[in-house]
């Protein structure tokens, strides 16, 4: 328990700084979720943006239990076991989703 | 008339002695510079002396019953010798040592210096940070910390000692653990270092008083208006006291803080075993009223230690300021120290008790990031206890900055001619003053690196160990002009780290510690030469040095831990150069 409380709060610190990393990954979402309207349910649109945000993002580990981003370790040459790179992903999908979600609809009801 | 009843005591003192002289040969011929040294029965004591140009030593020994004598020369095996010593008996005892002739015997022997030249570095930025970093406060190469092991051994090892405080970036930590892993592979190290015989170190004794145990970490020693040695334990929250002339050793425990072990720091992983402390007294200076002040870098607090009544008293400076560090007093009685990990210098006032921080310039942006963030790091990584939480969210890793995050302001010292302050920046490779009135400071980048714990000499000369860079450096205040010199080396490939350094009042002579190859050196600053006195046990790690009314150069021996010197504890030591 106590290693994980660590985990979460290392991560919601350097959270900034993951989403400096995320940065192209956010911004490729936006586009997706702009340019799917026609074709994609809000949902699906939602949920889409939602995991190419969080492919960007992800964290991995490494021994100081530092974070970065899953892919950044992959570009530099570090092993991330798959296991750890799907649980981080999936984690991290469900938070941006929800966030994503939430901010999807305080604006819905701001235009309402 | 004090002199007087000094002077008798050491008489007296003299008059109990045991004295053996005798010679020590190699191979048939005289050994210059051997160091013969007796040892009691308990091991508490060693009585060193040096052979002149003929091999001739006398030593004079202090304690009395069974001992051990043991003769000891670079390049020879040691040889042994058993005595029993009346009060003031005479023996004569020679000794005849035989050359080193098993490569790993003769590689065992030598100092962690010539261990280290055989690293095979493949950056001169890894070997740097390496210098800097893990000589930090102790050997590398000695016989504790040479053993072989693979890159995953020293992986876990490098990450240790980052949780200790080594500020490293991951292409360091990743370059020395894979130079530790090729370097140290078991093999006898060549020897080629050169031991040049100086006949002053026939005049010269050591004398050593074991203390603590094997997890003890006496950082610095202070000799008191009593001729007392005072030690603080930083790892056991304890002030040792030594008589010298009875051999009494005495602790006294700084009283107990509403803080977890650690102190401030408890998130980190301090050195298992050894700082099982909250407060970690580090450095002490006395003022003119008898009493010491101690600062406390682990619980931030400054602490004054009267040796009359034994008695204790904390002041609380603020838990941002983070690792209060050397302390010295002006001639108002004010008390200044550096706090190192937060990049200011303290400011008491024992009269008033108000303290006073004075920020220090930031140095760069990443550096005031850690000045301004640092200690909310600590305060949540505290949240964990011993976790090293720091290391996974500090910017000296994601930023890539290793110590350049930060600037340590250091050792510190008062001007004999104006009163000004001045300090040490170990990372940032300057010094700087303090107008003790205004406040206002003043910069400057010394030569060499590493600037580490300066003081001033009578003229107002300021003189600077260069940590990293092997060197010495004296800097005239008035002309604000540097000089460099090199320390006398054993091999040219070798290094040392000088931590500290003082100025003799009386003759000028500035005596600085090597530790890394077993050494004290003496520099004459009107003949700009080095005097190098071989030290008579492995692993010796001096920090301040301190004279004593008997003419002794003091200090602990501190190396951390405490279980790689020779013979497993630290101790006090004087060497006596008349």
């Amino acid at each position: 328990m106590e290693t994980f409380l660590m985990y979460t709060t290392i991560t919601v610190i350097m959270a900034p700084l993951l989403l400096v990393y995320g940065i192209p990954f956010i911004a490729a979402a936006f586009l997706f979720h702009r340019a799917t309207p026609l074709w994609l349910s809000a949902r699906a649109r939602l949920v889409g943006a939602s995991a190419i945000s969080a492919l960007g993002i992800a964290p991995g580990y490494d021994a100081y239990m530092a974070p970065t981003p899953v892919y950044v370790r992959l570009l530099e040459g570090y092993a991330v076991p798959a296991g750890a790179a799907v649980i981080s992903f999936a984690v991290t999908w469900l938070v941006v989703y929800l966030k994503a979600h939430a901010l999807a609809g305080r604006r819905a009801r701001q235009y309402a | 008339m004090r002199a007087w009843i000094l002077a008798a005591c050491l008489v007296a003192a003299s008059a109990r002695s045991a004295v053996i002289t005798g010679t020590v040969t190699g191979e048939g011929q005289p050994l210059a510079g051997a160091m013969v040294t007796a040892i009691d029965a308990a091991q508490k004591r060693r009585d060193t002396a040096y052979t002149d140009a003929q091999g001739r030593y006398t030593l004079r020994v202090d304690f009395t019953g069974s001992v051990t004598l043991r003769a000891r020369a670079p390049y020879f095996r040691d040889s042994t010798q058993e005595a029993t010593l009346a009060p003031e008996a005479s023996k004569t005892i020679a000794f005849a040592l035989s050359r080193h002739s098993v490569a790993a015997e003769l590689s065992a022997s030598l100092p962690a210096s010539a261990h280290l030249a055989t690293l095979p570095w493949a950056s001169a930025d890894s070997r740097s940070a390496f210098v800097s970093q893990c000589n930090y406060c102790h050997q590398v190469g000695n016989s504790l910390t040479r053993g072989p092991r693979g890159e995953d051994a020293w992986g876990a090892t490098v990450r240790r000692m980052e949780g200790y405080f080594a500020m490293l970036t991951n292409r360091e930590a990743e370059d020395i653990t894979k130079t530790l892993a090729a370097g140290f592979d078991g093999k006898p190290v060549l020897a080629h270092e050169t031991h040049v015989f100086q006949p002053e170190i026939a005049r010269a004794r050591v004398k050593e008083w074991v203390v603590g145990d094997a997890m003890s970490f006496i950082h610095d020693a202070d000799v008191g208006e009593d001729d007392h040695l005072y030690g603080s334990d930083e790892g056991h929250d304890i002030i040792w006291e030594l008589d010298r002339a009875s051999g009494a050793i005495s602790q006294h425990r700084l009283p107990d803080i509403d803080l977890p072990e650690g102190g401030v720091f408890a998130g980190v992983q301090l050195p298992i075993g050894v700082f099982t402390g909250k407060h970690g007294p580090h450095s002490m200076a006395q003022a003119k009223d008898g009493r010491f002040w101690i600062t406390n870098a682990l619980s931030s607090t400054l602490a004054s230690f009267d040796p009359a009544t034994k008695k204790f008293e904390l002041y609380e400076l603020g838990r941002t300021h983070l690792y209060p560090h050397t302390v010295r007093i002006d001639r108002e009685g004010i008390v200044w120290f550096t706090i190192t990990a937060s990049n200011e210098v303290g400011r008491f006032d024992p009269k008033t008790k108000r303290f006073t921080a004075i920020a220090l310039p930031h140095n760069g942006f990443w550096r005031g990031v850690s000045d301004y963030a640092f200690p909310y790091v600590l305060k949540v990584a505290a949240w964990f206890p011993k976790k090293n939480m720091q290391l996974a969210v500090s910017h000296h890793k994601w930023a890539d900055q290793g110590r350049d995050a930060f600037a340590f302001p250091y050792g510190i010292d008062v001007s004999p001619v104006d009163g000004s302050i001045w300090y040490a920046k170990l990372y940032t490779h300057k010094i700087g003053r303090i107008d003790p009135k205004t406040l206002a400071i003043t910069e400057f980048d010394t030569p060499l690196k590493g600037p580490r714990r300066l003081r001033f000499d009578k003229q107002g000369n300021l003189w600077i160990p260069a940590f990293d860079d092997s060197g010495l450096m004296r800097f005239d205040t008035r002309t604000q002009r540097f000089e460099t010199y090199r320390l006398p080396l054993l091999a040219h490939d070798e290094y040392e780290v000088p931590y500290a350094l003082n100025v003799h009042p009386k003759t000028g002579d500035v005596w600085i510690t090597s530790n890394m190859s077993d050494r004290i050196f003496r520099f004459d600053p009107a003949a700009k030469t080095f005097v190098s006195y071989p030290l008579p046990t492995r692993v010796t790690w001096l920090r301040d040095l301190v004279f004593a009314k008997d003419g002794g150069i003091c200090s602990s021996s501190s190396n951390l831990p405490a279980y790689g010197i020779e013979g497993g504890l630290a101790s006090f030591i004087c060497l006596y150069p008349e």
